[in-house]
């Protein structure tokens, strides 16, 4: 109850702030292409005429498919690359050679590869946040102190075991501790996919308003795309608070 | 029943143990007092099976110590909990281990958690658990697998003098209901008198054995107001004391 106030505080806090400060920037720049904040918000009721939810729901499906399969390739990969195995001595130096390439610039490719698909727009934001996920995961597992086995291995676990009750876990929690800066980064490519070759999508739509010069509607789109993201964090947040309680 | 013949262990850099042998009988508990450094850690990782790179012989019941079938308790330093677990998760942690039935343990279970007095704190997490607490938690989690052989390392050594007095005593009262066969590994003098039936002494690393004594006044009630309870320390004393190398 009362974290729910805190956060409901900085949340109100948040976004005065901001609302201040975009008002300050309208009126020191007073050029059209920044309308007022007022303006914008005050079209918002408008949008939802305007397939708004459509657009909102094709963006969250792709951010939450490819999170969804970011985390899951960079447990398994990221667990592997940790472990003493052939897997992990031919992982490594790909990891290392492949890490530096921008991803982004892959996009041409996958479009090429998958079309204009949904799953083109979903592998290409996996790329991209997948890679720090398994290096995050393959760290962290490797860190996990030596001691952390001994009780275990006392006990005569065999190795699915050790897996279950400590490297699972463990990697979980890696995993969590990196979420959103996944999230940050899966609504960035987010944008950029979308605007290539999509009809439905958030990006799509604050491009689309662009390009028909209506500049308030399209910071509408921005105010929209923002708040689903900031769904997201919350969540993240409450998913947070259930499973890692332990780390106090 | 456990026997440790001619065991030596040698690290890339140190010699960490240099020829041990010792025997101990079912229900015995056996304090190694030794210096830091001296290998006492060592030694318990190789009776816990997470050290295998050693020389010389350990038996139990006659054969290799099997981890999978005999239940081996391990108490460390710092306590071996995962912090993932809850207190309660923790101590059925061997049980499931073990792929034992918890349903039918439960009864055991609450027992051991109430006598050690740490029954409210089965939902609590380890990051919310004082050192004594945990420390308690380990324990219990040691009795309920009734082991074949428990290995205690400086398992008192982190808690302040108030709270370690009070947690071995609580230790020795759920110790003596059972008689698990024990290994307790320590530099406290002190810790090695009141919990020792027999205290072997360890020398400098490499650790080797010095002398195996017997103690007067292992299980007396209050055991450090004794006049042999001072004797037998300011004996032992004088044995880490004389094994000064330049
Ligand atoms: N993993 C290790 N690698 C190399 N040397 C070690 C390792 N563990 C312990 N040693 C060395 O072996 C000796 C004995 O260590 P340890 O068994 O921890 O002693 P104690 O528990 O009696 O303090 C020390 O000199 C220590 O530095
Ligand atoms: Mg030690």
């Amino acid at each position: 109850m009362k974290k729910g106030i805190t956060a409901l505080v900085n949340f109100s806090v948040g976004a005065a702030l901001v609302l201040a400060v975009w008002q300050i920037a309208h009126l020191a720049l007073s050029v059209n292409v920044l309308p007022s904040p007022f303006v914008v918000l005050r079209a918002l009721p408008a949008l939802l005429g305007q397939d708004i939810f459509t657009h909102a729901y094709h963006s969250f499906y792709r951010i939450g498919m490819a999170l969804l399969f970011s985390m899951l390739i960079g447990l398994i990969v990221g667990i592997a690359a940790a472990g003493k195995g052939v897997f992990a001595k031919v992982l490594t130096p790909f990891l290392y050679f492949t890490y530096p390439i921008p991803r982004v610039a892959l996009l041409p490719a996958v479009m090429l590869i998958f079309g204009l698909t949904d799953a083109a727009k979903i592998i290409m934001i996996t790329i991209i946040v997948v890679y720090p996920i398994i290096v995050v995961v393959r760290d962290s597992v490797k860190d996990i102190p030596k001691q952390t086995y001994n009780t275990l291995t006392c006990y005569g676990a065999g190795r699915v075991q050790v897996f279950l009750y400590i490297t699972l876990p463990w990697a979980l929690g890696g995993i969590l501790s990196t979420a959103r800066i996944s999230l940050g980064t899966a609504i960035s490519i987010l944008f950029f996919v979308e605007a290539y070759g999509a009809r439905r999508g958030m990006g799509f739509f604050i491009l689309d308003a662009w390009m028909r010069l209506n500049y308030v509607q399209m910071y509408a789109g921005i105010v929209v795309l923002s708040m689903a993201g900031f769904a997201l964090f919350v969540l993240i947040d409450i998913i947070e608070g259930v499973f890692m309680k332990w780390k106090g | 029943m456990l026997n440790i013949s001619n065991l030596s262990l040698n690290y890339a850099q140190t010699a960490a143990l240099a020829d041990v042998s010792l025997s101990i009988d079912k229900g015995d508990i056996y304090a190694i007092l030794g210096p830091s450094g001296c290998g006492k850690t060592s030694l318990l990782n190789i009776l816990a099976g997470s050290i295998t790179h050693h020389t010389g012989q350990v038996t139990l019941y006659g054969g290799a110590i099997d981890h999978k079938n005999m239940s081996v308790g391990l108490i460390t330093q710092d306590y071996g909990l995962l912090p993932w677990r809850t207190a309660y998760k923790n101590v059925i942690l061997p049980l499931k281990i073990k792929c034992k039935d918890i349903g039918s343990c439960v009864d055991k279970i609450d027992y051991v958690l109430e006598k050690l007095g740490i029954s409210e704190l089965r939902n609590r997490y380890p990051v919310s658990l004082s050192g004594g607490q945990k420390q308690r938690v380990a324990i219990a989690a040691a009795f309920v697998m009734d082991p074949d052989l428990l290995l205690m390392d400086e398992p008192f050594s982190a808690l302040d003098q108030v709270t370690r007095e009070a947690t071995q005593e609580l230790f020795f009262r759920v110790w003596e209901e059972s008689c698990p066969t024990t290994i307790l590994v320590t530099h406290s003098i002190e810790e090695a008198v009141f919990l020792g039936q027999k205290i072997v002494v360890l020398s400098r690393a490499p650790g080797r054995v010095i002398q195996i004594l017997d103690n007067p006044v292992f299980g007396c009630p209050d055991a450090r107001g004794l006049p042999g309870f001072a004797a037998i320390s300011s004996e032992l004393r004088q044995l880490l004391k004389s094994d000064v190398r330049p």
